[in-house]
Order: structure tokens, then sequence, then C-alpha cells
């Protein structure tokens, strides 16, 4: 196990980014808005998914569009403030069979460290990576993730065409 | 008083010699108005942005010195768990200084332990065997800083990490060279014994954090102290352990070289009743 450790495994473990260039910046899939309910904030998602070889690497910061501050949870350094789930990983596992091609998320759970978002703010609320399975052409992947305000949870969603190399 | 002093983040509330917060921002006793703030100049992920200048200027004033510290902390055994060990002296010393003003070299190892306490703190989690693991084997000073350049490490809420890649760099060097020279007289002041208390209660600590977490999704109450935790607001060394869904409490015995845990984090894990019962059969034994 100790030949296998690095810096680069362990912090990708804990859901940091890669220093590699990226093959190709897939969409930027935002921005898909959804009203927090009840309230004069206003999120939009702006998602930038790009694909180096077969790492995922999806990032999502919100926008205030509404007239009043939002309250959200925030990324904080390498955490994430929002869960990334459902399709992405649906997408991905549906194409799974062999352990060996399963889709090893780092994903990481929420901090809950509220930040404000002003209107007409951006804020950053997440980056999370995959390594996507040993298949090609895996096609369109739904993105979407739960943020989490003072008014309830909001859900963001997006879409990217992903091509996976054979291994 | 050791595991009180990193339970409740107690350094917060501590001045140095120069007059400034060991935690900076992190403090109630942060002041802006004497504060220099500049954008970041540095060629990375932190470029324009926030940067505490008034700090930087600070460690830099007895940067040998700090190396020379971080060097005897780490001792000669130069494992990842040396490491964290180091980091988490430097979180504790100066909550334990006896005087009112903690001295400059002990504030800015404080703030350089902090950055690396979070870091070290999650790679240590995330995999079994790390902390057997000698430091340099997991790449050296350059892949040390990509990666936390990459991954964001670098990027506080409203402010960026202040040291330079050389300075991160050379920080590196320190923790993966060790040192079994004498300490500074600052931490002889301190006196010795105290580092493996220090190293157990940040894991408890951890390990109560994993166990509440479970108990609280599972339905079944936590104290209101216990559920602020859960909730997030933690010492910024334990960040990780809330990182990852459904972390298991047995993961802190990662922290420590393989058969090397702690008894005590042995007797949370394996004692009886949920997560405050066992949180404070701890700390009636912990120093």
């Amino acid at each position: 196990m100790r030949q296998s450790l690095s810096f680069a495994s362990l912090l990708l473990a804990a859901g940091g980014a890669s220093a590699a260039e990226p093959s190709a910046v897939l969409t930027d899939a935002g921005p898909a808005a959804e009203v927090a309910p009840a309230a004069q904030a206003q999120l939009v998602g702006h998602w930038r998914i790009v694909q180096r070889g077969r790492e995922l690497q999806v990032d999502l910061e919100v926008e205030n569009v509404g007239g009043e501050t939002a309250h959200v949870q925030v990324a904080r350094g390498p955490f994430p403030g929002a869960y990334l789930e459902g399709a992405v990983l649906d997408g991905l596992t549906r194409v799974t069979t062999a352990a060996e091609d399963r889709a090893e998320m780092s994903r990481m759970g929420p901090m809950p460290v509220w930040g404000n978002v002003e209107p007409g703010q951006r804020r950053s609320v997440g980056a999370w990576r995959y390594t996507l399975p040993g298949r090609s052409a895996l096609g369109p992947v739904a993105v979407r993730a739960t943020v989490q305000t003072m008014q309830g949870p909001v859900v963001l969603e997006g879409t990217a065409v992903v091509e996976v190399p054979r291994a | 008083m050791i595991a009180e002093a990193l339970i409740t983040f107690a350094a917060r509330h501590r001045l140095d010699e120069d007059g400034r917060p060991v935690a900076e921002i992190a403090s109630p006793h942060y002041d802006p108005a004497r504060t220099e703030l500049q954008r970041c100049p540095y060629p990375d992920a932190r470029l324009g942005q926030p940067m505490n200048r008034s700090a930087l200027r600070q460690m830099a004033e007895v940067w040998p010195s700090l190396l020379d510290s971080v060097r005897w902390c780490v001792g000669g055994e130069t494992t990842v768990h040396r490491a964290w060990r180091a980091a988490v002296a430097g979180l504790a010393a100066p909550a334990l200084w006896p005087e009112a003003e903690v001295p400059r070299l002990l504030s800015a190892q404080f703030k350089a332990s902090l950055g690396l306490s979070q870091v070290l703190t999650t790679l240590l989690l995330g995999e079994a065997g790390a902390a057997d693991a000698r430091l340099v084997e997991l790449g050296d000073a350059d892949a040390f800083f990509a990666q936390l350049d990459a991954g964001r490490w670098l990027l506080g809420e409203s402010q960026v990490c202040a040291g330079s890649a050389s300075m991160i760099g050379a920080l590196f060097d320190a923790l993966s060279d060790g040192a079994p020279g004498a300490p500074d007289p600052a931490w002889s002041r301190l006196g010795d014994g105290w580092f493996d208390a220090a190293t157990e209660a940040v894991a408890v600590h951890a390990a109560h954090l994993a166990l509440a977490s479970r108990q609280v999704g599972a339905g079944r109450p936590v104290r209101p102290e216990t559920a602020a935790w859960v909730g997030g607001r933690v010492p910024p060394w334990l960040r990780g352990v809330l990182g990852v869904p459904d972390r298991a409490p047995d993961a802190a015995l990662r922290l420590f070289p393989t058969g090397r845990a702690p008894v005590g984090l042995r007797a949370y894990l394996d004692g009886p009743g949920d997560a405050d019962a066992r949180w404070d059969a701890w700390r009636a034994s912990a120093t």
C-alpha cells in the first residue's frame, strides 16, 4: 500500500483539484436557476466541468440574482459547501459493471460554513473530482448539487457530455 | 489543560509579544486597523486575493528560528505522523504559554501549524498506513506545494495563506528532515511530555466528531456542545473529519503509526455508551 501513497492520491481523497492541464473543458452548463422559496434571494448555478483524461473536475459557483442577501453554505479551502449527488453518480455507475471500473468518488460532504452572497455576487460552493470508469463515450452526464441556504435547500442542475478514454 | 486548550481552540484568545492575536483573523482580538492587507502577488490560485502582510512580516522575522523549531518538534523520526504531531504541538504551544504575551516564535509557528494541521490531519485520516510512511515518500516540496495550490488548501474563507511557495517548500523540508537537537528556549519553558497528550486530544476529538455525526444521522440526540461541533463549529484542524460523510470513528487510529494509537483513543473507541458518555469518560481521564 505504501508504494501507492502520494500527496496526489491522499489529497485527491480529500477532494482537492488536479494540477494537470485539462484535456478539454466540456461545458459551462450554467446558469440553471432555482429560487430559494419564500425569499427575495435568487440563486443561479454556474458550473464548470473539466475532463482531464479519466478525471472529471466539477466546480460550482452560485450567483445571487435576487435583490437581497442570500445566506448559503460556501466552500472553504478544499471543502465544498454543497453535496454533489444523484445524477452524476447515476450516470457513471450506469455504465459500470466491473469492480475496477467503479467510479471512485472523491466526494466531500458539505462543510457547514455559512457565507453571504450579496446581490450580483458569485461565490464558490464546491469543487469535486471523479475518476471516470474505463469506458468510452459515456455520453451526457447530468450534474446536480444541493446547496444549503438559510431558507432551505436549493437544487442546481447542469449537464455535460463526457468522453471517457479506454483504460 | 492540554486537552482543554485544543478542544476549545484556546490559542484564539492569546496575544503575542508584538500585540498581535496569535490566531490572526480567527481570533476575536483581530484588529483590521492594525493589520496590513495586500492583494496576493503569488502566481498561483491565491493571486489577487486578500493576504495578511502583517502576519507574513512577523513570520519572516523569526523564519530561520521557526524552521529550526519545526525540525526539533519533528525530532529524529521523519514520518507523516511525526509531521502531524509537530503541527499539533505548534497549535497547542501558545495556549500553554504561562505568561500574557506569547513569544513571537511560538506565535509564528502556530500560524504555520494551523494550515499544516488541516492538510496533514485530512491526509492521514484518508488512508490507513499513511502515518507510517516517511513524509518524503509522498513526494517532495514541489509536489506538496502543487497539491496545496491545486486543491485550494491555500485559500481561506476571507484571506489566503501569506507564505510564498519557497517558504512553504522550506517548511516542508523542515518537516521532512527533522532534527533531534536542542529545543528553542521557548519550548524548554513549556516542559516536555505533553506532545503525546496533545495528539491524543486531537485524535479523540476527531473520533468523537465522527461518532457523534453518526449518532445525529441516526436520529439520536447529542448534547448542545456536541451538536455545535457536528454542525461545523470545530477547530480548523478538525474540518477534514466532517468533510467526508459518515466518517468512521476508528479512522482516528490512522493518525498514529500502526499499533501505536494512544490508550485514551482506544478507550474512547471501545468504550460503552453513546458519544457523549464516551467523551465524558475520556475527559475525566485526560490531562
